[in-house]
């Protein structure tokens, strides 16, 4: 059944990180979207972690914020802790990270969903998506009620086919106390997708009064803290310190007599977990030898008394959960308001994908978040905004948005997950990207915010400033580089202050600022710019003043990567008859269907010889396509 | 890959017959407007039949001059070597013969090569694969039997073996600063340690050394250089002609004859030498003589081996030998002129009693063998050629020496405490240099390397 309204350009399934950002994109770009939610109450949940950030993930939230996404202002308007990390190491591995209130973060996203133009909001669970021949053409939910649409965003979380796991019991849910999506996931099998299962789980929630803090570590805010999106002038936030405390021997000891009753160690679970992210089980099991593993609580909210316990992720009886949290010091009487659980659910291979996150098998289908086997609010929300431009851009007939691996995270995690797949939850660390020097926080929107601007998502405003902010720091390197230091009493008394070497002969101002002890603000003093920089503009210069030499060699490096990102294989190209790779690698090669040479080289299993194969078989391609028709050149 | 290209495909100096060859779709026709089936008939012979070899020769379309009497064989495409058509002219050999026949071959449309040319188009033709590509360049470049052996695949495979677990070390210590900068707070912050730095060096070693096995290798495919030096009319270029067998250099009793170093190609033992003939090197204030004694002092510097000449009656003065010769530099001292009975032999000082002597007299062909012997195991006891030794090729070279420079940078981050990324990335490129190596890496400017090493013609 329907309703008369004109079909949706875009309908986003699923509110989450993936789909708000998803639904915000299209509906700014000019797109009209829908976004259908099981439930309108967990708008943007946080079923995990109470926070946002973190190594490598800051710098997506940055780049979502850059591209004019909605997640870093979220945060900067339900923070109650702020945190940046690595600070003792260079500025490339800076990430911001704040805790923040889950409750105070779903009602400013719903809010912004429900006042944003282009954009109709609305509680539905989607059970099909309708197609006509291999195009998508609507979806049509539990009710029986059809909406038409030329583009579909998935973005449906750990909800298809979740199933619950406390112990042995289990239920489905897509997250404990929510409707599990079991007919769209057969949807998705019957229309030919690959699926897979994967695990995850969260730790308990105790109850606040219940906790004795006078046992753990207090770790504050930072002093000053710095917001996390780029139009944030001034955060002021009420703050919430987190606690740390410890497990013991006796902890563990509960743990290994008690395995067997455990759902992940009990057999009961099949889905593929993250390393990374191991349960407290798995610590005990991988780790025997540690005598203490790390707890850490965090407050859930300003209003709430329910504190989580990082650490203690677990899927053991509820019984055998008391005994394990009440053996940590400072939680003998902690009470259980929320059990910690574990959770399995259908994933899509992300090798389905196109980078631009749409399915090979359907047109106009897109797919984004923990469906593509991510995990993280992070990558869910930069999955988003990708797939919600990308829709966007196919109803209006323009080229598809791709970032690669140069310039942004965003680029190097889509690249990862269409190119090589991924069989356990992927979680963006900074060590996958090998241009890290340049993706830092404090640039992404130098990177991106003109990219946003040309798709309608940024204002005019921002660009300019980023536009000033380049110009001035281009600039300021010149003088920097120019500029003679006479070797006078005041300039050698201030070095001899600054612990550093003294000077007898003219030297350039950029030599000293190279030096570890000298920086930007203590030069500016002796040695100002004719006229005032913005604060900003000097965090550029001193970064690439200090870094010049690494910079470079990136930079070189980037040269190579996009020169071979631009020798593409034509979409024509047959890897069945081409003589000299492997028959695995054929199959691998016509699953994947890369662009370029240069995403063919990241494929698993690829190896230079079998590169060399493509290069010369796609010349010799060319080659006779040239011979056969010689007076078109443009025809190649 | 449209133009036609033409070299010459056998070794400059040597053999009876020099080959040249020309490959593309121009070939053929390039050809028939040079040879000629008879001495009388003009050229322009279009019948080529594939593989059957035509007698004929080769004329200089402009003036009609026969240049050479040859052997043509035309090859149609795909039935070639580089799969195109290609056309091989047998011609007499003789610098002069062969150049003129390829200056015609280019004027009438046909390209220079260049080095490696026709086998990259073989290789880009499907008709050799990338490792058949490789072994040809290593087959060519291997001048003498030893250097055949060590370019067998089996010593190549316990290089790679060698190079992995060294990339083992260096991802494990990337993996301890990665932890570092992703897991902040629940891993160790990261200090270097002097375990770490003696790693590093340990690597940095062994690097070193296979860089080292290469060029004492190299030393086999090139030719070890040895220059005959000493005072005017003692008998240098004597001795070069006789060590070559031939007339090579110009030999008068006019001191001062040999101007220009004269080089040659020998082979002794089956080891490539090649051995340089002097000006003779004295007081003069002849500028022509001058600049070949600066010539020949030069061309002493860039050689692995000394050979400096002394006759019966003449002194031997330290000042005059440590001018000349670097320190260091290995010399074998030759008296001439053994001949000459009456006068007494010049003497070495009591500090250069380790350098071997040897007496000769070039001119009654005396001594030569025993100098041969003694230049073989001179160089011989420089190189270190035990049956461990693994010898990487240029390529290889290349990347070691990459590698060397990245964990130099990474040696100075560690002591200066350096950021980790930045250590990181020094880390990161030394694993990718060595495993361009192993293969590991997929470096895609690998053809343009590998090819460039071949010579100009195969």
């Amino acid at each position: 059944m329907s309703y008369n309204f004109k079909p949706y350009d875009v309908i986003v399934i699923g509110a989450g990180h993936a789909g708000c950002e998803a639904a915000l994109a299209s509906a700014r770009m000019g797109c009209a979207t829908l976004l259908l939610t099981i439930d309108m109450d967990k708008i943007a949940a946080m079923p995990c972690s109470p926070s946002i950030g973190g190594m490598a993930k800051g710098q997506m939230v940055k780049e979502i914020d850059a591209l004019g996404g909605q997640m870093a202002k979220a945060s900067d308007a339900s923070a109650i802790q702020y945190k940046t990390l690595n600070t003792r190491k260079g500025p490339a591995v800076h990430s911001t990270r704040t805790q923040n209130d889950k409750n105070a973060y779903s009602r400013y996203m719903k809010h912004i969903l429900e006042t944003t133009d282009n954009l109709d909001l609305k509680q539905a669970m989607v059970q099909e998506i309708v197609l006509d021949q291999n195009t998508v053409k609507g979806v049509i939910d539990n009710t029986g009620f059809e909406y038409g649409t030329t583009a579909v965003v998935v973005a449906t979380g750990t909800f298809l086919k979740g199933m619950v796991h406390i112990g042995a019991s289990k239920f489905e849910a897509g997250r404990a106390g929510e409707f599990s999506s079991i007919c769209l996931a057969q949807n998705f099998a019957d229309m030919g997708f690959k699926m897979g299962r994967m695990k995850t789980g969260t730790p308990p929630r105790l109850h606040e009064d219940t906790i004795d803090f006078s046992r753990f570590i207090v770790h504050s805010s930072d002093a000053f803290p710095k917001p996390f999106s780029f139009s944030t002038t001034f955060v002021d936030p009420v703050e919430k310190p987190s606690f740390m405390g410890h497990t013991n021997t006796h902890t563990h000891k509960i743990v290994r007599d008690n395995l067997k009753y455990s759902a992940l160690y009990g057999g009961h679970i099949k889905g593929r977990s993250a390393r990374y992210c191991p349960s407290f089980e798995d610590k005990i099991v991988k780790f025997p030898e540690r005598e203490s593993h790390h707890v850490i609580l965090q407050y859930e909210g300003l209003d709430s008394k329910e504190i989580y316990a990082s650490g203690l992720g677990n899927s053991l009886p509820l019984d055998i959960q008391y005994k394990v949290v009440r053996s940590v010091k400072g939680l003998e009487k902690a009470d259980i308001m929320r059990p910690a659980y574990a959770i399995e659910y259908d994933y899509v291979n992300p090798l389905e994908l196109t980078p631009a996150l749409e399915t090979k098998k359907i047109k106009g289908l897109f797919l984004a978040g923990q469906i593509n086997g991510t995990s993280g609010y992070e990558e869910a929300g930069a999955q988003g905004i990708w797939a919600g431009i990308n829709a966007a851009c196919r109803i209006q007939k323009r080229p598809a948005f791709i970032l690669d691996r140069s310039q942004g995270y965003i680029g190097v995690m889509i690249d990862d997950l269409v190119t090589k797949g991924t069989n356990e939850p992927y979680r963006m660390f900074t060590s996958r990207a090998e241009y890290r020097l340049m993706l830092r926080e404090d640039n992404a929107d130098l990177r991106l915010s003109e990219i946003g601007h040309d798709l309608g998502l940024v204002s005019d405003t921002t660009v300019k400033l980023c536009r000033q902010i380049q110009e001035e720091t281009r600039q300021e390197i010149q003088r920097i580089k120019t500029f003679t230091v006479k070797p006078t009493d005041a300039v050698n008394a201030f070095l001899e202050s600054r612990n550093t070497s003294l000077i007898n002969n003219g030297v350039k101002l950029e030599q000293l600022l190279k030096r570890d002890t000298l920086d930007y603000p203590s030069l500016k003093e002796l040695f100002p710019p004719p006229e005032p920089i913005l604060q900003r503009t000097e965090q550029q210069v001193e970064i690439e003043i200090k870094y010049e030499g690494y910079v470079q060699r990136q930079l070189n490096e980037i040269k190579k990567y996009q020169d071979l990102e631009r020798r593409k294989i034509p979409e024509d190209f047959d890897y069945g008859s081409t003589h000299g790779l492997s028959s695995e690698l054929k199959e691998k090669l016509s699953l994947i269907l890369p662009k370029s040479l240069g995403q063919a080289s990241r494929i698993d299993g690829m190896t230079p010889a079998a590169i060399s194969v493509l290069m010369v078989s796609i010349c010799a391609m060319k080659n006779k396509q040239r011979d056969l028709t010689s007076p078109n050149s443009n025809l190649i | 890959m449209n133009e036609t290209i033409a070299a010459i495909a056998t070794p400059f100096g040597s053999g009876g017959i020099g080959v040249i060859r020309i490959s593309g779709s121009d070939a053929f026709d390039i050809a028939s407007k040079i040879f000629s089936r008879s001495k009388t008939s003009p050229v322009g012979f279009k019948n080529f039949n594939s593989h059957r070899v035509y007698h004929g020769y080769i004329f200089n379309p402009t003036n009609s001059d026969i240049l050479d009497e040859i052997l043509l064989i035309p090859m149609k495409a795909p039935a070639s070597y580089t799969a195109e058509d290609i056309i091989e002219i047998q011609a007499h050999s003789g610098t002069m013969v062969l150049k003129t026949i390829l200056d015609q071959v280019l004027s009438l449309g046909a390209r220079l090569s260049e080095p490696g040319e026709f086998t990259k188009r073989a290789f880009l033709n499907q008709r050799i694969d990338l490792t058949q590509a490789e072994a040809v360049a290593d087959i060519i470049n291997a001048k003498s039997m030893n250097a055949l052996k060590f370019a067998s695949s089996q010593n190549l495979g316990a290089l790679k073996t060698q190079i992995q677990a060294l990339r083992e070390k260096l991802i494990g210590f990337l993996s301890v600063l990665e932890a570092n900068i992703d897991f902040p707070e629940d891993v160790l912050a990261f200090e270097a340690s002097a375990a770490d730095i003696q790693m590093i060096d340990g690597i940095l070693e062994q690097c070193k050394d296979f860089i080292k096995q290469h060029d004492d290798a190299s030393f086999l495919k090139e030719g070890i250089r040895i220059t005959i030096c000493g005072p005017p009319n003692v008998g240098k270029s004597s001795l070069m002609n006789r060590l070559l067998g031939k007339d090579r250099s110009i030999v008068t009793a006019i001191p001062g004859t040999t101007r220009d170093p004269i080089e040659e190609g020998l082979n002794i033992d089956g080891i490539p030498f090649v051995i340089a003939d002097t000006a003779g090197i004295h007081q003069t204030d002849d500028l022509v003589e001058i600049i070949g004694i600066e010539k020949a002092k030069d061309h002493i510097i860039a050689s692995d081996l000394v050979l400096f000449l002394k006759e019966p009656g003449s002194k031997f003065l330290d000042a005059e030998f440590e001018k000349v010769i670097p320190l260091g530099k290995k010399t074998i001292f030759v008296i001439n002129k053994l001949d000459i009975e009456d006068k007494p032999l010049p003497k070495l000082s009591e500090k250069y009693k380790d350098i071997p002597l040897i007496k000769i007299s070039a001119l009654l062909n005396k001594g030569i063998t025993e100098l041969k012997q003694k230049i073989v195991s001179v160089t011989l006891s420089q190189i270190d050629m035990g049956t461990s030794s693994v010898i990487p090729n240029l390529r290889h070279k290349k990347a070691l020496e990459q590698t060397v420079k990245s964990l130099m940078a990474v040696k100075k981050g560690l002591k200066t405490h350096q950021e980790e990324e930045l250590l990181a990335m020094d880390i990161k490129n030394s694993i990718d240099s060595l495993g361009t190596i192993t293969g590991e890496t997929a470096s895609l400017d690998i053809l343009d390397t590998i090819f460039t090493n071949f010579c100009i013609g195969k």
